[in-house]
């Protein structure tokens, strides 16, 4: 029997922060963090780069708290800044891309990471960094948010038709390219 | 491909392991944020705190004048009236709704060139 308190839900912090918590925002932060940097690190596969297009997504994210839709997911906005802060930055130039290289693309992963990894997963995840953009971002954030389909089209400012197309697709080429390994 | 395919290849993303973040990456966002310039995240921007405090410093005066009956309540009336006949002019009254509609636009596009991800009306 666990005698924990339940844990705040997003809209709760949210409002607190907004109400002159500002640390409440410090445990969105805490729960999203990774989640975000996994998105911007499969989407620009820079370690540096990610990391400031994470900082930037919070930073935006904790400045513009007072335009958050309260009927909105916190996850969904969060990923949609961090989304378009790595496409402001891929627009800009400031990276130019590099050829496919898979299992460099997460320099730094965390020694229970690579633990966890198998063959079969870090073959999978190698093909997935392999992908064309428009793909490989729509399964990043299939593997974050799951099956919600809305969700993903809201990130992406695409029509939900699109994003299952692209999801389909990308399915394809991953089983493809798993078959061929 | 059939449905066990599918859910086999569902399952086999679901289990991949989320990129481990650089260490300090929340330390620096924290500090970024919940530990730096503390009006971030107030409720209530400067330019608005500044109105707001006009306008309860305007009622404060405008309910001691009343209540005090004092010389000056002749010419609030008088202001007052100019007030309530400027009010009913058409052109005044659209100035003051383009005025207040690029203030609530403003308010809520803020002046940084964050792109608002549900300004397209397709937020749930």
């Amino acid at each position: 029997m666990s005698s924990a308190a339940p844990e705040p839900n997003d809209a709760y912090l949210i409002a607190a922060a907004l109400a002159g918590l500002p640390e409440a925002f410090g445990t969105l932060v805490e729960r999203y963090d990774r989640a975000v940097y996994h998105l911007c690190l499969r989407t620009m596969r820079d370690a540096d780069e990610a990391r400031d297009c994470t900082q930037e997504a919070f930073f935006k994210a904790f400045r513009s708290l007072r335009t958050f839709k309260p009927e909105a997911k916190f996850s969904t906005w969060i990923f949609s800044i961090a989304y378009h802060a790595c496409c402001d930055r891929l627009a800009r130039g400031k990276r130019q891309s590099r050829a496919e290289l898979p299992e460099t693309a997460d320099p730094a992963p965390g020694p229970e990471a690579v633990a966890e990894l198998n063959d079969r997963s870090r073959a999978l995840r190698a093909a997935i960094d392999a992908l064309p953009e428009k793909y490989r971002t729509v399964i990043t954030l299939y593997h974050l948010q799951g099956k919600q389909y809305e969700e993903i089209a809201r990130v992406l400012d695409l029509p939900m038709g699109t994003v299952k197309t692209h999801l389909f697709r990308a399915k394809e080429l991953l089983r493809k390219a798993l078959v061929t390994e | 491909m059939n449905h066990d395919e599918s859910d086999e290849l569902d399952r086999e993303i679901f289990a991949l392991p989320l990129a481990e973040p650089p260490p300090g990456l929340r330390a620096a966002i924290l500090r970024a944020t919940v530990y730096g310039p503390a009006a971030a995240a107030a409720p209530f921007g400067r330019f608005e705190i500044a109105a707001i405090g006009v306008c309860l410093a305007l009622a404060a005066w405008f309910g001691i004048a009343c209540l005090t009956g004092d010389a000056g309540t002749a010419e609030l009336g008088a202001f007052l009236g100019l007030l309530l006949h400027a009010l009913t002019q058409p052109e005044i009254i659209v100035w003051l709704g383009v005025g207040f509609l690029t203030a609530a636009w403003l308010s809520v596009a803020g002046t940084s060139p964050l792109r608002l991800p549900f300004g397209n009306g397709r937020a749930s």
